[in-house]
């Protein structure tokens, strides 16, 4: 079956297990992630090195380790996390990045260039703690 | 990065459609493949494609070429959409592999607004809406 955004399986590891980081009162693993999120655990650990590498997250090993966040959360724009994963986000006017175009105006008449700019433009106003005020099942959560 | 799930096949098929639809004479692969700066081996892999579909049909010869199989104020762009890459999961818009239910809130809301909103631009628009625009051969 088709998607229609272009958002990968490991766009949508990252923002979860970066909520899970922000919401649980205990260190979460990247185990724990992958249980939480039903992926798969090298895919998780991959994504979640990702985001230590861009600075968002840091970890800590031993029994107790997991991941935790470097600032906080309401310092994290959601599309730091994007940018993260797939590197600087622009959106160009057409939906295939082609530099020049053929026709006189977009034949999908700008609506490919509208709605990247509405998700991308939400992405760089809202931070990681607006998505975590909205988690809707908190008893996955990892409590003390 | 791309936002939308559109790759270079839904496009040259948009684009390759519509311009045959538009066009006053005869359009070939070598022709469209030219004003749309394409590859010609990728253009005739996308067309069979819409052939298998029964959007096009092909003629051979030196008058052959391709043509569409109905009017073009009877295509909408999802069945082309669909031709190349499969039926879209209406029930399931978004990435969200969770089994345990986090959804993410407003950004999920969004996701599949914007989904949705692509969807019903595709359900809604003929080929003969968007025609006029690719008369370039």
């Amino acid at each position: 079956m088709t998607k229609i955004l272009a958002l990968s399986e490991a766009n949508a590891i990252a923002f979860h297990g970066m909520a899970l980081i922000a919401k649980s009162e205990l260190a979460i693993s990247a185990t724990d992630i992958a249980d939480i999120t039903n992926s798969s655990r090298h895919h998780t650990s991959k994504v979640m090195q990702r985001l230590v590498k861009a600075g968002l997250i840091g970890s800590t090993r031993g029994p107790s380790g997991g991941f935790f966040l470097k600032k906080d959360a309401s310092e994290i724009k959601i599309i730091d996390i994007l940018e993260a994963l797939e590197g600087k986000v622009e959106i160009n006017d057409c939906p295939v990045d082609n530099a020049i175009c053929p026709f006189g105006s977009c034949l999908m008449g700008g609506i490919c260039y509208e709605i990247g700019t509405t998700l991308i433009t939400y992405m760089r106003e809202h931070t990681l703690q607006d998505m975590v005020n909205n988690i809707s099942n908190e008893d996955v959560l990892l409590k003390k | 990065m791309k936002i939308l799930a559109l790759s270079e096949a839904h496009i040259l098929a948009i684009h390759g459609l519509a311009i045959i639809a538009a066009s006053k004479e005869r359009a070939t692969v070598a022709k469209i493949s030219e004003s749309t700066n394409s590859s010609a081996n990728h253009l005739f892999k996308v067309f069979d494609i819409l052939v298998k579909a029964k959007i096009l049909y092909s003629v051979k010869g030196p008058a052959g070429g391709y043509f569409l199989k109905k009017p073009a104020n009877e295509i909408y762009l999802i069945e082309i959409y669909e031709a190349i890459s499969g039926k879209i999961d209406l029930d399931n818009l978004c990435h969200d592999k969770n089994a345990k239910g986090i959804g993410l809130g407003d950004l999920q809301d969004l996701c599949e607004k914007l989904s949705l909103k692509f969807v019903n631009f595709l359900q809604s628009t003929k080929l003969s809406d968007i025609k006029d625009r690719a008369d370039i051969i």
